[in-house]
């Protein structure tokens, strides 16, 4: 395991500004039974070329904090506070307008459920293709200039080498099928590869390996990394599986019913985990193996329609004191870079 | 496809036969002497007892059956009790009537109805919306008479803009009379250049199509707005949306699709409201059509004519479902 932690980054991560800034995130969905507080304060940074794991059990709002950051919500039904800085723009107030040039073309993301998220009467042909003509459309009319041939052909050629890229074969049949006609795996490759065709400065990876075999993982993640390393993306790769985080991610950020209790390098937050819940985590996952599930630290996630007053883990922490149950931990800086939200370490 | 179209036509022929034996029994029980009925008032017992040899009534039940099938074969429905005519004859000329008001219901409402549910849920929240909200909440559930002679009150009776009713001016009848060529007023007035005849038709076709196209243009654009805007919220359009293609390609194109499949079907089931309103709205507008006539021939105990309007309304029903399912496979992969 250890030397399958790949810390490919020379400069230290204060020293160059991030491309993402996710600050005071707050999020809340009006429900039937009242306003459940999802987003509690999530603040992080992404770097260029860095992978940054974004991991918690489920329900913790993981998706949701990927969502937010292109603006994806629909507004009738929340409510927002923060910022989500790309450059000097917030994503958050910018004009739809000005949005729509950055989604899918600088900020690119694949959903967590693949299958669902491909239109279901369109073939697989069909929407790839308006992919295409939407951000390779100077490359198309190279490929037609130098080959000589049609619109059509040339868009298909480029489907072809997009989908190989992504270990997909026998493509000529693959873009006359439906949503409902491909595995979950070959849907998920699918995304994937729509959402590289704009070679976008941010991914946003939602359990994007989940519905892989091993495999086919592992060579989406080479794929992952060669991006981050030739075409210096940035990846935000939220995963249930430690394993995978340990494997390709430069940083881990973990999250915990809506807000980000801890972030660090890799290595560091293995080797020495500082959160009650991370050390939870890391425990409940005893050698670093394939998909074992998150959900191993005792106890639920609390409703969070009525969420508890201070330390939102502190039912589930075995550590927790008087101050936990009154007062919220801010976010304390230690040494390295490591950020964790928790009274332990308050000095 | 094709397995698709044999299994429809095997289900036609299913419901049509499930049909015609359900009716034949059920008008069987009916109270009332048909061959009374058919000699009309006043008849010795004698000629009764004759025309009852003559319609066959005097065998037993399940010859009269056997014999009423057989004969269902060659296109032959029996004799009306009312007219002396056969009751295929009759409807092969009140169809045609009854159709140009129900085509021209049928598409307008599809038309508008599309449009309107489109444009409400484009608009949604927005002022237009809750004006077609409220035209539309209106049109589903103002009953079809009543819509009916509103509207001969306020445009007959009060602006005087369109006739009371019937097909044609009286007086063109002698000047400009129609010919027969398909049935429906407005093409054969069209082909043989009679243009005169050919407004005069039309003008009074306005109030009995409008009285039959509004309920389910009502319904058509209440479902087409609900159905988008359920589309508009699933994942594949929010994951369109985040890959960066526009907001009206994203409704028009992607979602509309989508939307459209339940559209079609309760256009389908429109054929059928349409048609039940005829027996109201040709009354009202003394149309000479299958309503107006499936209605004398309850008010008379016309059997062998309820029995003939009864197969037609399941075969058009069903023709009209299978188009609109044909339709539902094209624009739909996953129906299967
Ligand atoms: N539209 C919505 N309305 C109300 N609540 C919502 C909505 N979307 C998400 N939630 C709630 O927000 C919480 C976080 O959801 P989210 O999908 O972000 O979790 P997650 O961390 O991605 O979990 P998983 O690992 O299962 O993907 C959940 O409790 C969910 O019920
Ligand atoms: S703040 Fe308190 S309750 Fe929360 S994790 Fe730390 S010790 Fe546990
Ligand atoms: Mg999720």
């Amino acid at each position: 395991m250890e030397n399958s932690v790949i810390n490919k980054k020379s400069e230290p991560a204060s020293s160059v500004e991030p491309v993402l800034q996710v600050k005071d995130l707050n999020l809340a969905f009006n429900t039937p039974r009242g306003q459940a507080k999802i987003l509690e304060g999530v603040n992080f940074d992404l770097f260029p070329r860095e992978i940054l794991a974004l991991v918690g059990e489920t329900g913790s709002g993981k998706s949701v904090t990927a969502k937010s950051i292109l603006n994806l919500i629909p507004e009738r039904s929340r409510e927002t506070r923060g910022q989500v800085l790309f450059g000097v723009k917030d994503l958050l107030t910018i004009s739809g307008k000005e949005l729509g040039t950055i989604r899918g073309n600088r900020i690119s993301m694949v959903f967590q459920n693949p299958q669902s998220s491909i239109n279901p009467v369109f073939t697989l042909g069909e929407q790839i293709s308006r992919l295409i003509r939407l951000y390779l459309s100077a490359k198309i009319n190279d490929l037609k200039f130098k080959t000589q041939c049609s619109q059509k052909q040339a868009v298909e050629s480029i489907a072809r080498e997009k989908l190989n890229e992504v270990g997909l074969t026998d493509i000529k049949r693959m873009l006359k099928l439906y949503a409902s006609e491909v595995s979950g795996g070959m849907a998920q490759r699918y995304r994937i590869a729509l959402a590289l065709i704009s070679s976008p400065e941010i991914l946003i990876a939602d359990e994007a390996t989940s519905a892989l075999d091993v495999t086919v993982q592992a060579h989406i993640l080479k794929l992952m990394k060669d991006l981050c390393k030739n075409k210096r993306t940035a990846i935000l790769f939220i995963t249930h599986d430690l394993g995978i985080a340990a494997q390709i991610c430069d940083r881990v950020a973990v999250m915990y019913a809506g807000r980000i209790v801890e972030v660090a390098e890799t290595k560091k937050i293995f080797k020495n985990p500082l959160h009650p819940y991370t050390r939870g985590l890391l425990k409940a996952v005893p050698k670093l193996g394939k998909n074992k599930p998150l959900s191993f630290v005792p106890g639920i996630i609390p409703d969070l329609v009525s969420p508890p007053r201070g330390c939102r883990f502190h039912s589930r922490c075995d550590q927790a004191m008087d101050i936990c149950h009154k007062q919220k931990p801010e976010s304390l800086k230690l040494e390295d870079n490591h950020n964790v939200s928790c009274f332990l370490y308050k000095e | 496809m094709l397995l698709f179209l044999c299994k429809r036509f095997v289900g036609l022929i299913a419901l049509l036969i499930a049909l015609s034996t359900l009716v034949f029994f059920f008008t069987r029980s009916l109270p009332g002497d048909a061959a009374a009925l058919y000699i009309g008032g006043n008849a010795k017992p004698e000629q009764i007892e004759r025309a009852r040899t003559e319609l066959g009534l005097d065998k037993p039940l399940i010859v009269q059956y056997k014999r009423y099938m057989e004969r269902l074969l060659h296109a032959d429905m029996g004799i009306s009790l009312r007219t002396h005519r056969p009751v295929f004859k009759d409807l092969m000329e009140k169809i045609p009537m009854s159709f140009e008001l129900v085509l021209w219901a049928l598409f307008i409402a599809t038309f508008f109805g599309v449009s309107f549910g489109v444009i409400a849920a484009y608009f949604q929240g927005s002022l237009i919306d809750d004006t077609i909200k409220g035209f539309t909440s209106a049109a589903v559930s103002i009953p079809i008479f009543f819509l009916a002679l509103l509207l001969q009150l306020l445009f007959f009776n009060y602006l005087g803009w369109f006739p009371l009713q019937g097909r044609i001016d009286s007086f063109l009848e002698f000047t400009d009379p129609l010919q027969n060529i398909t049935g429906f007023s407005m093409v054969d007035t069209l082909i043989s250049g009679n243009f005169k005849a050919f407004f005069n038709v039309s003008w009074h076709m306005v109030l009995p199509v409008t009285a039959l196209f509004v309920g389910p243009l009502g319904i058509i654009a209440r479902l087409t707005r609900s159905s988008l805007l359920d589309v508009m919220d699933q994942d594949y359009i929010m994951a369109a949306r985040a890959s960066g293609i526009s907001e009206r390609v994203l409704f028009f194109y992607y979602g509309l699709r989508n939307a459209l499949s339940p559209v079609l079907t309760v256009i389908g089931l429109s054929v059928a409201l349409i048609l039940l309103s005829t027996f109201y709205v040709e009354m009202i507008f003394n149309w000479p059509g299958i309503g107006y006539y499936s209605l004398a021939a309850i008010m008379s105990l016309d059997y062998t004519a309820l029995m003939g309007v009864t197969l037609m309304i399941g075969t058009v029903y069903v023709i009209a479902n299978t188009i609109m399912d044909i339709l539902r496979r094209i624009i739909d992969p996953r129906i299967k």
